[in-house]
């Protein structure tokens, strides 16, 4: 059976925090601190994710004079929609089949 | 700032420069972003756990496009795969030989074994020839068709076709040493995991397996 893509838990819990600010863009620091994902995990996630066309990101100049500017994340409308599927409860069996049979 | 903290930030700094240098071509904005990041770590020891991911990371990744998106490594490793098509081939020429009549075919395939004497080999072969075959011949099948997915960059393919092959062979001797362990003494001594061929392979599958890691699949 072919694993279904982006449902994993780490997935999951990186859906949820960029969820919370879904309109804002985030750093991946602020992103593992959130979801207590380290980096080896995190940054695997965040590229299949932009690969997807899931994540969008972009170039934020630092809070820190002198400081290169970092990378910051943030949904695509499409990964929101995606996002917010992968986070819904599972529909109970019975409806799920009823769903299909009625259409 | 201590020495063993300047110490633990210039380590950090120097491991996200590896990974950054480490990423492939088409990953270079994840490798500044990377370093940017670390930069932006005030905590020595964070900074320096952060570094140690984005190295895993890119060594992940810069193995996973070595065989995704460079031809030669790809049909070397695939070369490489062919040759464990060989040995259950030669087995089942022999096999073949021998229940034709060929004597010198059992002789040596005792050879290569520790019991050596030609018909207590025999003995005990007779009786474990048709799942031996089987085995064989659905393992040799499997690595063939992983070496010829691998060409095709079927590299999820490649791996599972290769893990079944190995699987295969495994239960095999699994199961048939429970049944006659006298003619399963080389595997129940675990002489082959002194092998280094048995680490090379376990290396290529882990390869395979970052492989898989790195390539996109449709969300």
């Amino acid at each position: 059976m072919p694993r279904i893509p982006n449902r994993s838990r780490q997935a999951l819990q990186l859906f949820e925090a960029l969820l919370s600010h879904s309109t804002s863009w985030q750093h991946g620091y602020d992103l593992s601190k959130v979801t207590g994902l380290k980096s080896g995990t995190l940054y695997p996630l965040l590229m299949r994710l932009c690969e997807q066309g899931l994540l969008e990101d972009r170039w934020e100049d630092s809070d820190i004079a002198g400081r290169p500017p970092r990378h910051a994340y943030r949904l695509t409308p499409q990964g929101r929609a995606f996002a917010r599927e992968a986070l819904s409860p599972p529909e109970p069996r019975g409806r799920r089949v009823r769903a299909a049979r009625s259409t | 700032v201590s020495d063993a903290t300047s110490f633990r930030r210039r380590l950090a700094n120097e491991l996200a420069a590896c990974a950054a240098a480490l990423l492939p071509k088409s990953d270079i904005a994840w490798g500044r972003g990377m370093s940017s990041e670390v930069l932006s770590i005030e905590d020595d020891g964070e900074a320096l756990s952060w570094a140690f991911g984005c190295l895993r990371t890119a060594s992940v990744r810069r193995m996973g496009s070595l065989l995704t998106q460079h031809t030669v490594p790809r049909v070397m490793l695939a070369l490489y795969l062919l040759t464990w098509v060989v040995m259950p081939g030669w087995l089942i020429a022999m096999i073949l030989a021998y229940r034709s009549g060929d004597t010198a075919a059992l002789t040596e395939l005792a050879s290569r074994t520790s019991i050596g004497d030609p018909q207590l080999f025999g003995a005990l072969f007779d009786a474990s020839m048709v799942p031996l075959l089987l085995a064989l011949a659905c393992s040799g099948t499997l690595y063939l068709a992983g070496a010829i997915a691998l060409l095709f960059r079927r590299v999820s393919g490649a791996l599972h076709l290769l893990l079944t092959g190995m699987l295969i062979t495994w239960l095999y001797w699994v199961v048939g040493s429970s049944f006659s362990p006298e003619s399963f003494k080389p595997f129940l001594s675990f002489e082959w995991l002194k092998s280094a061929g048995t680490w090379i392979d376990v290396a290529l599958i882990a390869w395979l397996w970052c492989a898989r890691k790195t390539q996109c699949r449709p969300a």
